[in-house]
């Protein structure tokens, strides 16, 4: 095997055990941390979870990739094996290297799939929607009996709502619908959205589907709020309920079941904090940036003893 | 490949920029011709005639467009109005949601998969009432 393949096996190998193991320190302490992390301001603990979705693969890569970049030499204290020059952990154990070159093509294929898959049906529904649609000052308009609003696309996200929805809704309630879906805009939520799939390839699918669902609780109820900063918290939780009433799920009720899951937990949690009043105070903030820094220095701190393990691990003398 | 299946899959009541363009020119133009289509989509971009009758082909599959023959020609008519196609694709729509295959592309005000009884949407509006009432007895 050429020395590039040797070092690049080794990187890969190394890199998907530490994104592997952190995922498994993620999935055992998540439960513990998440009713205090829901308690905290929607926004800022959006942001929290999803650094917290990124913390294994950031953690993983920024520290192996510390562990092969020789600049970064003066991170692991001067020590010799057959010589005493700046070195990398390259790994010598037969077998190891093509397992992490197979790992790390697996998660490349698994990660463009997902990508691909996305990518695919957003421009194939919005440029259908972009030419059924009329074009209106804030949003387009789609003719259809149905009661439906979304915010659909990454970067330039594009509101949609139906003529159904216009009918029934007062000037009020528009008004506070389409301060939700700027909100979304503004914050690019299918971006994080998008992102946190990719994240939880590596977590238990339960785990995932919890945590993803989590962070889209956070997203919504982080927009409630930004409507209520203008319209007032009752104002926005009563158009949240006549939406959910009107909505085609909700019209379903009593008729042929066509959906199966019963999940109105999210609105109850979504008109329950805006109800209460929730600890508003955006300072929580500091929490974001100390687990920026946290992050770095953990990245920093693991150089050393990581680079000692594997050649221990690997038994240079 | 199998992207391309699950990706098409996924939305199946969608139809491609073609298909879509043609489905207008019979809206604005009922029992429009293939030839008639052709020149009137030449005017944006070059388009050839057999195209266009491949994709009124599979529009008519589609139970979008029926046609009638008059001399050597067939005349298409729409099955489908405008609003009738968006109900249609807003359906995929929902079922993506309702998957959660579409929280990743889009973000919709409620959850639109959420299935909550009436009830439980009383006991959320007296809770709204009774913190309004709340909040006018503290000002006064």
């Amino acid at each position: 095997m050429s020395d590039f393949l040797q070092v690049l096996g080794s990187f890969a190998a190394l890199w998907m055990a530490l994104w592997f193991a952190c995922a498994a320190l993620l999935a055992l302490g998540y439960r513990a941390i998440r009713a205090p992390l829901l308690g905290w301001h929607p926004a800022i603990a959006g942001n929290l979870l999803l650094l917290l979705l990124a913390f294994p693969f950031l953690l993983s890569f920024s520290t192996t990739a510390l562990l092969f970049t020789p600049a970064f030499g003066s991170l692991v204290s001067v020590h010799c094996h057959t010589d005493c020059a700046a070195h990398m952990p390259v790994i010598a154990t037969p077998g190891l290297v093509p397992i992490g070159l197979m790992l790390i093509t697996l998660v490349c294929v698994l990660i463009w799939r997902r990508l691909a898959l996305n990518l695919r049906t957003a421009k194939r529904l919005k440029a259908q929607l972009q030419r059924l649609a009329r074009h209106q000052r804030d949003f387009k308009l789609l003719e259809s009996e149905q009661s439906l609003v979304f915010t659909l696309g990454w970067w330039q996200p594009t509101i949609y709502v139906s003529e159904g929805l216009e009918q029934r809704c007062s000037q009020q309630d528009m008004a506070v619908i389409l301060a939700h879906e700027h909100a979304h805009s503004k914050r690019l939520d299918n971006v994080r959205l998008l992102a946190a799939s990719l994240f939880t390839l590596v977590l238990p699918a339960r785990l995932a589907k919890l945590m993803k669902d989590d962070l889209h609780l956070l997203v919504e109820s982080a927009c409630d709020f930004e409507a209520a900063g203008r319209f007032g918290d009752l104002d926005v939780a009563e158009t949240l309920l006549k939406v959910q009433r009107l909505s085609p799920a909700q019209s379903q009720i009593g008729r042929q079941a066509i959906y199966s899951a019963f999940t109105g937990a999210e609105i109850e949690q979504r008109v329950g904090a805006l109800v209460q009043g929730r600890q508003r105070s955006l300072k929580q903030h500091a929490g974001l940036q100390f687990s920026v820094l946290v992050l770095i220095g953990t990245s920093l701190a693991l150089v050393e003893p990581l680079h000692h393990g594997v050649e221990v691990l690997l038994g240079l003398p | 490949m199998v992207n391309s299946r699950r990706a098409h899959n996924a939305l199946p009541n969608s139809l491609g920029e073609l298909e879509l363009k043609v489905m207008e020119s019979v809206w604005s133009l009922p029992g429009i011709d293939a030839r008639r289509i052709t020149d009137r989509l030449g005017a944006d971009a070059p388009c050839r005639l057999s195209t266009v009758q491949a994709a009124l082909e599979r529009l008519v599959r589609k139970q979008c467009l029926e046609r009638r023959k008059k001399g050597h020609a067939y005349q298409y008519f729409s099955q489908k109005s405008r609003s009738e196609l968006l109900g249609s694709m807003l359906k995929d729509v929902i079922h993506l949601l309702h998957d959660g295959e579409a929280n990743t592309i889009l973000s919709s005000f409620v959850n639109v998969a959420a299935r909550m009884d009436d009830d439980a949407l009383d006991e959320l509006e007296k809770m709204i009432q009774r913190k309004r009432e709340h909040e006018r007895g503290g000002r006064r």
